[in-house]
């Protein structure tokens, strides 16, 4: 166990190291052997799993452990910033999850990016994806949690922007980065002012520079020494950089933009592992919250779950709807945090990441049959691919809360928001709504008349990802106990029933029974991509104010200086007339001038 | 009649100057502008002449530094002449006004 | 031993400018130019061996040469080198290294000629590093306006003649005010002290009266500010980066505008600092026009060269920035800028310098997909531009880290207050981003758009150069104490930084 703890940086640096391993292969030219990069990789994420299966068990048992170390990095006068790992029992489960996905989606992406050229392009982003998240939730302090927070929202970029020869993609990637920087910059700015309240107030910290076990510390000094307006203020920047990576309303636009990137990386990043990262954060500066701040977290997050879900009721891209489906979900976990319960919102995490990623997975299988991935121009896939069917509706019980893990997490998250009837309201809305659209999409897709030219896919290493990820979803929900079957219970069941026969129904028919004012906005998207498009015209016209200032006023500056030089020379040359008896006369009246002035001179000395 | 002082001999020698000076300016033609040249100085000369024999008459270098302006006009004369003469083989024209090579 | 390193390292260049000439060598392109890559190599090694002997650990260790030169006026030619200067120095090599192994592909004739003037302008430039005295500093500033000027003139692209005229005729009106600024100090000097003496080390004017003083302290800011530059003094950069060869390019970003900052350094923040400490909230406020507005301009530009130099811009006012919080912190951060800013624009103005000449444009809407055709020049470019808006583990992080914590611990009373600045300033991650993925995909993503030319992936040497600058900002921002350690100890012994409580 001891080779465990002392040795957690290998996890960390192991999937830089193939990183570097593919690139300078792609470098040098030699034989570009998929097999070996994906072999590589996925031995990479399998050492970083046995890893953290074995250090989740040392933390957890008997009593929590806290495994913590790390190396003075940059320091100038009281600014002394440190680098490390920190293992509790939050970033244990963290680190399970990462490693565990990240295994199966790299296996996943062999199958699926084998025919697509820049092969160890992808890898190399992966394994450096990899190295990103694991630096981040191995992090002891808030700079380091920020430095790979933004390495984080590099990768996902990078990867976003893989099929770079299309015009979209390239458009979806340049909005994702930008939107991501505003939160980072939030993020920064947080970091900032905790750095001097640090350094300016507190003399002593017990630990290293803002160091995440510090906080309690923080907290008691913090509350004495400003106005809690201030505090609350300065809090909140953290809060919009967890929202905003963690695709909360309004800044859910950048997922959605996402989704361009390939179907494994949608599954890997913007379902399961990155979009935590905003969850992470809030955990781990969870010891600094007031009670006004998480009652913010709860509503923004009751907000989000609601309409992200009705936004995705009308959606006919299932990646559009997936996606709005993972904003609402992060939403709900969002609340769970507000409602003042970790676990709750932890294990909602743990079977959301699962249950996400097997539907993206089932999407990337969907798309490589049908070539597309909009419901309009799919149907029938049951009679294609029987298992396929089982996955996704496997997968859509537990998003719904209905059977399987989400089924244990619901009714965790219902009992912890059993006493405020408006919180419950709001939940079992979106629980409704969510089944509505996942099962309004199964029987899109699956149901209906087979089309001639779809055919079952045959790739080994796809399937066999799939299967290992339902058996992740199905597991979870039997490990833990149901407490009890309450009122709640039931009428969260009967919910979950009502909206499956609404969906069949609807499908049928081939419309949605809501208000047509209310269908297009949610069709719209609450027209939020407008209001970023005219944000972005607004900026628009503020870059091209400040560049006719620099064109006119500045150079213009410029331009008078050489016409004014230009207009004097241009009169005094007319002296030189090319005559030289102009310039006799010149020099003679000159001379004549000076010995005026001499003899005025003399005459006036002469006189005194 | 009234004497002849030296005031007379300076005024003379200014009115030359003057006329010489104001035909240099004026000349169109450039030969009428190395006659004039001449008149200047004579002029000069002149007013050197005109102080030493009022003032100093054993005080040569005056009388030495006349001479001198003789000879070195009579040299001027010729090599402006040599470059009129040059100027018109190459241009055909002789007036100051034509000849702006300088100008701007 | 160590005394003969400043004229070996300084005179050098200038006497192999001469060599060049001469008939030693033939007039045969490669001959020329592996002579030249050659002497540089040797040159860029001496400097390291002179760091290796060199003291960084203690602050106050100099390299000390004088030389006699108008001893009736005081003015001697002295040459320093102390901790500052050495790092300004093996920079300086090492980016001429880089500009001239480069010139193999940009430039195409007239070698001679061009060596020569790179060596001159490299004599010119460590001149000004290392002179302690003041007539001599601005006997170096002039020098390398000709060689500039000459280089622009005939290698360049556009509208060069009216365009090197103007970078001459602008830094010279700057100069006027230095020059100014550098008389009044030398007559104050001798009306209070009673010798005639320009070194810096020997002026001594606390005695003067305010105004004069303050007055030598504006002077000075104009005309180092129209180098370095201080927004609205920057109308030359512009055009001067566009059209520029690319190697005179990445000299003129990554070390002339340094230049600025080294005279503000030595000058403004060493000589006045108590001017400087009354001032500094208002400098801080131009640093901040600086970082925005250029990033404005940037955005809307369609030039790949001109927006490269509009992001010079804003990261000079993130070096403004630092220094004027005046503590510690901050000024470690703005001089650490000046390095990072070196190695990132070198490596952008090398991207574009290779995208000019293969694809004949620089205008970014007529540029587009060329991933396809180059995806080794995409890869090796995704560090460089990542370095430019700030990624962490990257040299650009820790510098504007470094330079907005400094800014926000700054002690302010009165209308300003530098915290508001500072986090205004951070908007800068934003706007920056916008630009350089305007390049990014501008240039690289979508599909390609020219047809009638044959577009080559860059070969193993332009690779290998990338190659050597993205390690360089990789080292420098994963090991951030390399440089910091030493920037820090200079930065507590030279500049008095308030403390941070």
């Amino acid at each position: 166990m001891d080779f465990f703890a002392n040795n957690i940086f290998l996890i960390m640096f192991l999937p830089l190291w193939i990183c570097l391993i593919i690139i300078s292969g792609a470098f040098i030219r030699l034989t570009e052997n998929r097999k070996m990069t994906a072999f590589l990789t996925s031995i990479s994420t399998l050492t970083g799993l046995i890893f953290s299966i074995a250090l989740f068990n040392y933390v957890k048992s008997p009593q929590p452990i806290v495994i913590e170390d790390s190396f003075s990095w940059l320091n100038i006068d009281n600014l002394n910033i440190y680098l490390g790992v920190l293992l509790d029992s939050t970033s244990a489960i963290f680190l399970v999850i990462l490693m565990l996905i990240s295994l199966l989606i790299q296996i996943y992406s062999y199958g699926y990016m084998k025919n697509k050229e820049e092969f160890s392009k992808y890898f190399i982003y992966l394994n450096f994806f990899n190295f990103a998240m694991t630096g981040l939730i191995l992090s002891p302090n808030l700079i380091q949690l920020y430095i790979f927070w933004e390495l984080v929202g590099v990768a996902s970029y990078l990867l976003i922007g893989f099929f770079h020869k299309k015009e979209d993609v390239s458009l979806s990637a340049k909005k994702v980065f930008i939107i991501n920087r505003f939160g980072d910059t939030a993020l920064l700015a947080g970091i900032i002012f905790f750095a001097y309240f640090s350094i300016t107030y507190m003399n002593q910290q017990p630990n290293e520079f803002l160091a995440f076990s510090d906080l309690d510390y923080f907290h008691n000094q913090l509350q004495s020494l400003t106005y809690p307006n201030v505090y609350n203020l300065v809090l909140s920047l953290f809060l919009i950089g967890a929202f905003v990576k963690s695709a909360q309303f309004p800044f859910q636009q950048w997922l959605i933009d996402a989704m361009k990137a390939p179907t494994p990386v949608s599954a890997l990043i913007h379902s399961a592992t990155m979009v935590c990262a905003g969850i992470f954060l809030i955990i781990r500066i969870y010891p600094l919250l007031s009670d006004e701040l998480l009652k913010i977290i709860l509503s923004l997050g009751l907000i989000t779950a609601v309409l992200c879900a009705f936004i995705a009721i009308s959606q006919n891209n299932i990646k559009k709807m997936l996606a709005y489906s993972t904003s609402s979900q992060l939403g709900l976990m969002f609340t769970a945090i507000g409602l003042q319960s970790i676990p709750v919102a932890i294990i909602y995490l743990v079977i959301h990441s699962f249950t996400k990623a097997l539907l993206f997975l089932c999407t990337g299988n969907i798309s490589q049959i049908s070539n597309s991935i909009e419901t309009k121009d799919i149907s029938g896939l049951r009679k294609i691919d029987f298992y396929l069917a089982i996955y996704w509706i496997i997968g859509a019980l537990s998003l719904s809360g209905l059977f399987f893990g989400g089924f244990t997490s619901k009714e965790m998250l219902l009992n912890v928001a059993e006493n405020n009837k408006s919180i419950l309201f709001l939940i079992l809305l979106t629980s409704f709504m969510s089944t509505f659209y996942i099962f309004r999409t199964y029987f899109n897709i699956f149901e209906g008349n087979k089309r001639e030219e779809y055919k079952i896919i045959n790739e080994r290493t796809m399937s066999f990802a799939l299967m290992t990820m339902v058996i992740f979803v199905i597991f979870p929900g039997f490990l833990f106990k149901v407490s009890q079957i309450n009122m709640l219970c039931l009428l969260a069941i009967g919910i979950g029933i009502t909206a499956i026969f609404s969906a069949y129904f609807s499908s049928k028919c081939n419309k949605i029974m809501i208000p047509p004012l209310l269908y297009k906005l949610s069709q719209n998207e609450l027209f939020i991509p407008n209001l970023y498009n005219f944000i972005g015209r607004l900026f628009n016209l503020i870059y091209f104010a400040v560049n006719i200032i620099d064109k006119y006023v500045i150079e213009g500056f410029i331009n008078i200086t050489v016409k004014i030089t230009k207009f004097i020379s241009n009169i005094i040359s007319k002296l030189q007339n090319g005559n030289i008896q102009t310039y006799v006369s010149y020099s003679i009246f000159s001379i004549g001038i000076i010995l005026l002035i001499i003899l005025y001179l003399y005459f006036m000395a002469l006189r005194s | 009649m009234f004497e002849i002082t030296l005031y007379h001999y300076l005024v003379l020698s200014l009115i030359l100057f003057a006329i010489g000076f104001i035909g240099i300016i004026i000349s169109k033609n450039i030969i009428k502008v190395l006659i004039c040249i001449e008149i200047v100085m004579s002029a000069i000369n002149l007013n050197f002449i005109a102080f030493t024999a009022y003032k100093n008459y054993l005080f040569l270098s005056g009388m030495i530094f006349a001479l001198f302006i003789t000879a070195i006009s009579a040299l001027q004369t010729a090599i402006g002449l040599v470059l009129i003469y040059q100027i018109y083989k190459n241009k055909e024209k002789i007036t100051s006004e034509e000849i702006e090579e300088l100008k701007g | 031993m160590t005394d003969n390193f400043i004229p070996l390292i300084v005179f050098t260049p200038l006497i192999m400018s001469l060599i060049l000439y001469s008939p030693f060598i033939a007039d045969d392109e490669k001959i020329i130019r592996r002579v030249s890559k050659g002497f540089i190599t040797i040159h860029f090694t001496l400097t390291v061996l002179c760091s290796i002997f060199f003291n960084f650990s203690n602050p106050d260790f100099i390299i000390e040469t004088d030389y006699q030169w108008i001893d009736v006026l005081g003015i001697n030619a002295n040459f320093a080198f102390d901790s500052l200067t050495m790092l300004f120095v093996i920079l300086t090599s090492f980016i001429f290294l880089i500009a001239i192994y480069l010139s193999k592909s940009m430039i195409k004739k007239s070698y001679r000629l061009y060596y020569s003037l790179i060596f001159i302008l490299l004599t010119a430039i460590l001149g000004v590093f290392s002179a302690k005295d003041i007539f001599l500093f601005f006997l170096f500033w002039e020098l390398e306006l000709i060689p500039m000027y000459l280089l622009i003139q005939k290698w360049g692209s556009g509208n060069k003649q009216k365009t090197a005229m103007k970078f001459l005729l602008y830094t010279f009106f700057g100069s006027i005010f230095i020059l100014l600024g550098f008389l009044i100090l030398y007559y104050l000097n001798f009306k209070l002290t009673g010798t005639l003496s320009s070194d810096i080390n020997d002026i001594d004017i606390i005695s003067a009266p305010e105004i004069l003083r303050d007055l030598i302290f504006f002077l000075l800011l104009i005309g180092f500010g129209v180098k370095l530059p201080i927004i609205p003094l920057h109308g030359w950069l512009s055009d001067v980066h566009s059209q520029a060869p690319t190697p005179v390019s990445i000299i003129l970003s990554s070390i002339l505008l340094k230049l600025g900052a080294y005279g503000i350094l030595r000058f403004n923040l060493q000589m006045f600092n108590y001017e400087f400490q009354v001032f500094a909230i208002y400098i801080m406020l131009f640093a901040l026009i600086n970082i925005i507005y250029a990033s404005f301009c940037a955005i809307m530009q369609k030039d790949i060269k001109r927006i490269i130099a509009f992001s010079g811009i804003a990261n000079m006012g993130i070096f403004l920035l630092g220094i004027s919080s005046l503590n510690s912190i901050g000024i470690t951060g703005g001089i650490f800028q000046l390095f990072s800013h070196a190695f990132i624009s070198a490596g952008l103005f090398t991207i574009a310098g290779l995208i000019y000449i293969k694809c004949g444009t620089k205008n970014i809407a007529r540029i587009t997909g060329l991933g396809e055709k180059m995806p080794r020049l995409m890869f090796i470019s995704i560090p460089i531009l990542l370095a430019s808006i700030g990624t962490p583990l990257l040299c650009g992080y820790i510098a504007e880290f470094l330079s907005f914590t400094g800014a926000f611990l700054m002690q302010t009373e009165g209308i300003f207050s530098a915290k508001v600045l500072s986090l205004i300033a951070l908007t800068v991650l934003i706007f920056s981003s916008i630009y350089i993925l305007k390049i990014f995909h501008g240039v690289f993503f979508n599909t390609i758009k020219i047809k009638n030319r044959k577009i080559s992936d860059i070969n193993t040497k332009q690779l290998i150069i990338l190659f050597i600058l993205t390690i360089c900002i990789i080292i420098f921002g994963i090991f951030p104490f390399l440089l910091t350690d030493i920037i820090r100890e200079y930065t507590n012994i030279t500049y008095n930084p308030q403390g941070v409580f």
